[in-house]
This record gives C-alpha cells, structure tokens and sequence, in this order.
C-alpha cells in the first residue's frame, strides 16, 4: 500500500517525466518509481546528519587509497 | 577427469608443458557449450571460428616458444558487455542488439594479452538491471543446479557457464551484487573488487560510481590467476587507482592462524533463512580450525546502505539510460524499463548529498568494523535462491520484496566500494548452492583470496558440479 509521499511523488514523477520527454511512464509507471524513489530518498535524510558542506564527492577515491589494506602480516 | 572439469590453475600448467593443447581444450568448451545452451542459455552469441583462431594462434606461440602469459590458451568467457572494436556487444538488450563498439574494453586486452581464449558472449539481465538472471529479450538464463531456478544476475551466464565446467573463469560486473550473486547460485567464487581496482574502460557503464567489473571462477586460487591480469591502473579510465597489484598467488600460503574473522550482530542476519545460517555457522568453524578467531562486529548503518547505493545507481542509471528511455522505450521490457526510470524522481540534491556521504560512511565502516577484525563475513544471499516463476513479472507484486532481498547483503559494499568475495558454503535442501561472503578493507583482495583459498584447502563444495547431461 503506498502511503501519502508516495502517492504525491507518483503524480510528480509523472509530471518530470512529461518534462523531461520520457512518454513511457504511465501512472503505473511512476507508482512503482515513486516506492523506489522513496525509500532511497528517505535513507539519504535519515543518513545525513551533519554538514556535507565541505565534502568533496571525488575524494572517495582517494578515501579508498588512504585506508588500504597491506595484507603485510602473515597471518597476526 | 575431463580437462574442463579441472582447475584454470592446473590446465594453464599443462598447457604449458605441452600436455593438452588450447585447440584440444577450445575444442572441448565449445562442445559442450553447445551442448548445454538448450537447457541453459548461458551464451547470448558462441564464437566457435574466432575463439579456434585465438587458440590456434595460442599453440602456433607455444610451439615457437613463446609464452604469452598466466593464461596462455585458458578458454574463457564474458558477460555482453565488454566491449571489443567492430564486434557485437549487446548489453543483454534489444537495444543494443546490433551496437558495435569502436573500441575494445581494457580488461579483454589484458585477457588476450594473456594469451586466453574467449569462447562467446555471456547471457547477462538487460542492461546488466536487475539480480534474478530473467532476460526478456536473449531468454533467460538457469541454473545448472535446477534450471527452474533462477542463476542470479545481472551475470548470469557468468555464474552458469563457470559452475557448469564450460569455462574456467568468466568475468561478471557488480554494482549491487551482480557477480557475488551468480557466483553464489550458482556454487561458484567470484569477487567484486574494490571499486577502482579494475578497469572500466570500455565497458556498458550501468552506475559508473558503484560499478566494478569482476571475475567468477571455481576457486579462489584460479580466482587468484585471473583478478592479477585484470586489476592496476589503466591510463584510459582515468578512475582507477595507482597502488601496485601485489601478486595474489603468491600471497595464498601464508597462514591465517589469529585472523579475526568478525560476524555481524546487525542487519546481515537479520530473518537468514536457517539453512544459510547453518551453513554459515560451519564454514566458521572449519575456518577457525585454521586457526581464524571469531569475534562479534557491529556494522554502522548497515540498514541504510543498500538504499544509499541505489540512490547512485538509480540517479546515474537514468542519466545514462535518458536518450534510449526517450527514443527506444518499447525496446526495453517492462521491469528493466521501471528500473532505468526511477532516477527520474530522485532529486539531484539527494543524489550529491549520497555521494558525499559516501567517504564519511567508508571511513567509519573501515575504522568501527576492522577496528575489531580483519575479515567481516555475511550471506551471499539471505534467502534459499528463487524460481524464476518467483521472481519473473508473472508474479505481480509478490516478486518485488523478494528481488529487494536479493541484495540486501551484496549492495551495501558496493556503496563503501570495498572488496566482497562470494564463495560455496554448502547446499540447501533443495540442492541449491549457498554462498558465504568475505569482506575487506579497500585493496584487501589479497587478504580475502587466501582466506577463501585456506577455507578451500579443508572443504569440497567449490569442488562439486552440477547434475547435467556433460558432453
């Protein structure tokens, strides 16, 4: 059963798709993309919980490269 | 013992020393690829004159004494969606049904240079969306356990071609499971690799911040072979990292005596069918028989990074799909054509706030979980693998939580960008494999093979092949 968010954000999935000339979402359509939608956008809310403002996304990598792991010990 | 039902390892060695040659065994693979296509459908397209000509040319080498490399005159095969210059790569698509690339993917350089043999094009989901194995367009895939069920995806026939002996290492992609999962269905080992290891040049591109192109093999020590040809910096993806590849099969012996192998408390575990908690039980107890120690680990967030990482996917699959989805609608099936479209309803600024967070997460994840161990395990999968009946669009709603399910413990390092290995623990009561996975640090590949390799040296199910009618 979706509940009231997602009902709205079918209508406006419907409406950015006609915007965006996708013609093949459907009210059927945009539902489902609604739930979709709608659980990742509420875990990306409930995630953040302090200033992104001087986050760099394309740090990632470099995260990545930081905390390698060296696998130098033969077994601890 | 049939040459294909050996080991990547040991058939490189007799080629090698002249003992079988690459025709002998191409020859072998393409028969009976052949032969199980009909109850399988691994193969989107079977190259018989091509892959010939690449495995004569592998014997003209050898006999003038020149080596080509780890896998001189190994045959393999690869999920649709690797491109090659001038041949057909059609993403498991409609759309893509005749698209010939202009240029050729990094990896299959690296594989030919090699010296491996590629025997066809692999089945894969359309467009590499969505985790069951279904394809509307190329027919779906099976599972060779019991092909009424589904063999896991997007790499389906990476998975199936692999566990049914037909190749001896596949490469898959992953973005949300997609080579964990077959590799588990399937009674395979594959490995997503952290994101940046391998290259991504000129491979189809679903989500190009989470996906991660990965090998499926028999083992962790032919898993070993293959991941060393295909990881390291490629200057044409600008995205891949510049750390040395160490030399995994090197690194295999070394003992995990004192390892700390961490179990989630959280989320992993949560509703795990008994079966696969049974299973998962025992394969910690044979690896603390190695010597490995057992320790409880919490796992921050862990509930909210599956959905984390399809705010990614989602958002860049849409940006990628956007001109098809406007000029080929029709052309794709109905589920593949919802899940290119939910982006649309994600809003930019969720999506760079989910970017962001990314580095934040990784660095917790990394201090809180290998803070107390070295290793994390978790399922492959949660659930007992699913019909296709299950999981197709004939079954209406009922089939979206059980597709979500499917990823509930693959998608959540893809987002981290970690490396995750998937290999068999064991079987269910319907004969269907279960799979057990292996997490690490960023670059802890190596860590996460030898792991696999010892637990592998004192059990058999990676050894173990499907029931089928074998040419």
């Amino acid at each position: 059963m979706a509940d009231d968010l997602e009902q709205q954000l079918a209508a406006a999935t419907a409406a950015l798709a006609e915007l965006q000339g996708f013609t093949h979402v459907t009210t059927e359509t945009a539902a489902r993309i609604a739930v979709g939608a709608t659980h990742a956008v509420r875990a990306v809310r409930a995630a953040v919980v302090a200033s992104q403002f001087d986050i760099e996304p394309a740090h990632f990598q470099l995260e990545l490269e930081r905390l390698a792991d060296s696998d130098a010990d033969p077994g601890k | 013992m049939n040459d294909l039902d050996r080991s990547l390892v040991e058939v490189a060695a007799d080629l090698a020393a002249g003992r079988v040659s690459s025709v002998e065994l191409t020859r072998a693979a393409l028969a009976r690829a052949h032969a199980l296509q009909p109850a399988l459908n691994c193969f989107i397209s079977i190259d018989d004159d091509t892959a010939l000509a690449e495995a004569r040319a592998a014997d003209t080498a050898r006999s003038a004494g020149r080596s080509l490399g780890s896998l001189h005159g190994v045959p393999l095969a690869h999920k649709d969606m690797y491109y090659r210059a001038g041949a057909i790569s059609s993403c498991g698509s409609e759309v893509r049904r005749d698209f010939r690339p202009a240029i050729t993917a990094t990896v299959l350089e690296r594989f030919h240079a090699a010296g491996a043999v590629t025997i066809g094009r692999l089945n894969m989901t359309e467009f590499a969306l969505g985790p069951t194995g279904h394809n509307a367009i190329w027919g779906d895939c099976r599972n060779p356990w019991n092909n009424a069920h589904v063999p896991g995806g997007s790499s389906s026939g990476s998975g199936a071609s692999v566990a049914a002996r037909i190749v001896y290492a596949s490469l898959g992609s992953d973005t949300g499971g997609s080579t964990r999962l077959p590799a588990s269905a399937n009674g395979a080992t594959g490995i997503k690799p952290t994101h940046s290891l391998v290259s991504r040049h000129g491979v189809m591109g679903l989500s190009f911040s989470v996906d991660t192109p990965g090998p499926i093999a028999r083992s962790a020590v032919d898993l070993a072979r293959v991941l060393k040809v295909i990881a390291g910096h490629d200057p044409l993806d600008s995205t891949t990292s510049q750390l040395a590849v160490p030399d995994y099969e090197a690194l295999l012996p070394r003992s995990i005596a004192g390892l700390r192998i961490g179990v989630p408390t959280n989320y992993f575990f949560d509703a795990v069918d008994p079966a696969i908690a049974d299973a998962i039980e025992a394969a910690l107890a044979v690896l603390q028989s190695l010597g490995a120690r057992r320790v409880p680990v919490q796992v921050p967030l862990a509930e909210r990074l599956s959905e984390l990482s399809r705010a990614l996917v989602y958002s860049e699959a849409t940006a990628l799909h956007a001109h098809y989805l406007r000029t080929h609608a029709a052309d794709y099936s109905p589920q593949v054509r919802v899940r290119a479209s939910t982006g649309l309803a994600i809003p930019a600024a969720t999506y760079v706030e989910a970017l962001q967070l990314r580095s934040v997460l990784l660095r917790r994840f990394v201090e809180q979980v290998f803070g107390a161990c070295d290793v994390l395990v978790a399922p492959t999968l949660a659930i007992p693998v699913p019909t296709l009946a299950e999981t197709g669009v004939g079954a209406g709603e009922a089939m979206w939580p059980i597709i979500a399910r499917l990823v509930q413990c693959t998608a959540p390092f893809n987002y981290l960008g970690v490396p995750a290995l998937s290999m068999p623990v064991g079987f269910d009561a319907r004969g269907l494999p279960i799979g057990m996975q292996l997490i690490g640090k960023p670059f802890a590949e190596a860590r996460l093979l030898r792991v696999a390799a010892h637990y592998q040296t004192a059990s058999d199910w990676h050894l173990r092949a499907p029931p089928l009618q074998y040419p």
